[in-house]
């Protein structure tokens, strides 16, 4: 969902995706991008999302749980926030947290919780495309359910 | 002001695709609560049909006056069992928008989105 300049909260959402494979029918809320006056603000908390595996899928491309991001380049946020959000990725292809391609200013990742069951080297909030950031992102209590690690800054997912 | 508040499932577009579109000089605030949608597999063509593929339960296009929109407690379901792969460049997903006045909000709370698919 794509708002040019103003305002996107999305929060208390549940999303549930069976049998994923390769770009379609993953349990994520927003692709929705702004537009370049840096003038967006978005919020994204207290959703849950899972993604359960469904036994017969098999490996399959990467899919991201929750997207800070438009999918395309140009836009531009003032506030984007990822707070409370709790992600089950009970899937070999899910990832977690995924940042790409725009221009963020404070980008906030608090009290996320991952749980990456069942994956490979998921459970991570993580950069794709190359975005951009004036300042520099935040990460407070953001947890890898499986590891018990603190996830505090951007990693790797396959 | 205008409310497009569309219960109990919407309209029919095709393919057997339940779809609730708002499109055109919509201004206002736009709100939808309280829907349940559910779109199948389309066994019929042998394809996932609008319910899966290219499927977009609730569209709102792009307005160049609307002030907001609201998505509160809806359930949406799409069902792909017993049907082939998706097509993974294709498009599934339950509320699309492109809000393009400036300043414009969008509210979502309280959703639920469930996708399945399974192999034959």
């Amino acid at each position: 969902m794509t708002t040019a300049n103003g305002t996107k909260t999305l929060t208390h959402n549940y999303g549930e995706g069976l049998g994923y494979r390769s770009g379609a029918l993953h349990g994520e809320f927003d692709q929705g991008g702004a537009d370049g006056s840096c003038r967006a603000v978005v919020s994204q908390s207290y959703n849950t999302v899972l993604q359960p595996h469904d036994g017969n899928s098999g490996a399959a491309a990467a899919a991201a749980l929750l997207y800070g991001s438009s999918g395309a380049v140009g836009p531009c946020y003032a506030n984007y926030t990822f707070a409370n959000n709790t992600l089950i990725v009970n899937n070999p292809a899910a990832t977690g947290i995924e940042v790409s391609y725009n221009t963020y200013t404070n980008l906030a990742f608090s009290n996320n919780y991952i749980a990456p069951v069942y994956t490979v080297n998921g459970g991570c909030i993580y950069e794709v495309g190359n975005p951009s950031f004036t300042n520099s992102p935040t990460f407070y209590g953001n947890i890898n359910m499986l590891t018990g690690n603190t996830i505090a800054k951007f990693g790797s997912c396959p | 002001m205008i409310s497009a508040i569309q219960r109990g499932g919407g309209q029919t577009t095709g393919n057997g695709c339940v779809d609730l579109l708002v499109h055109g000089n919509v201004s206002g605030t736009i709100v939808i609560k309280n829907n349940r949608w559910r779109n199948g597999a389309d066994k019929v063509h042998g394809t996932f049909g609008c319910g899966i593929e290219n499927s977009i339960i609730v569209d709102i296009y792009a307005n160049s006056v609307a002030d907001s929109l609201t998505i509160t407690n809806n359930l949406c379901g799409i069902n792909a069992e017993n049907g082939p792969a998706p097509d993974p460049n294709g498009v599934t997903t339950c509320f699309g928008a492109n809000m393009t006045k400036s300043g414009a909000t969008i509210d979502a709370e309280y959703n639920a989105v469930f996708v399945a698919w399974t192999i034959l």
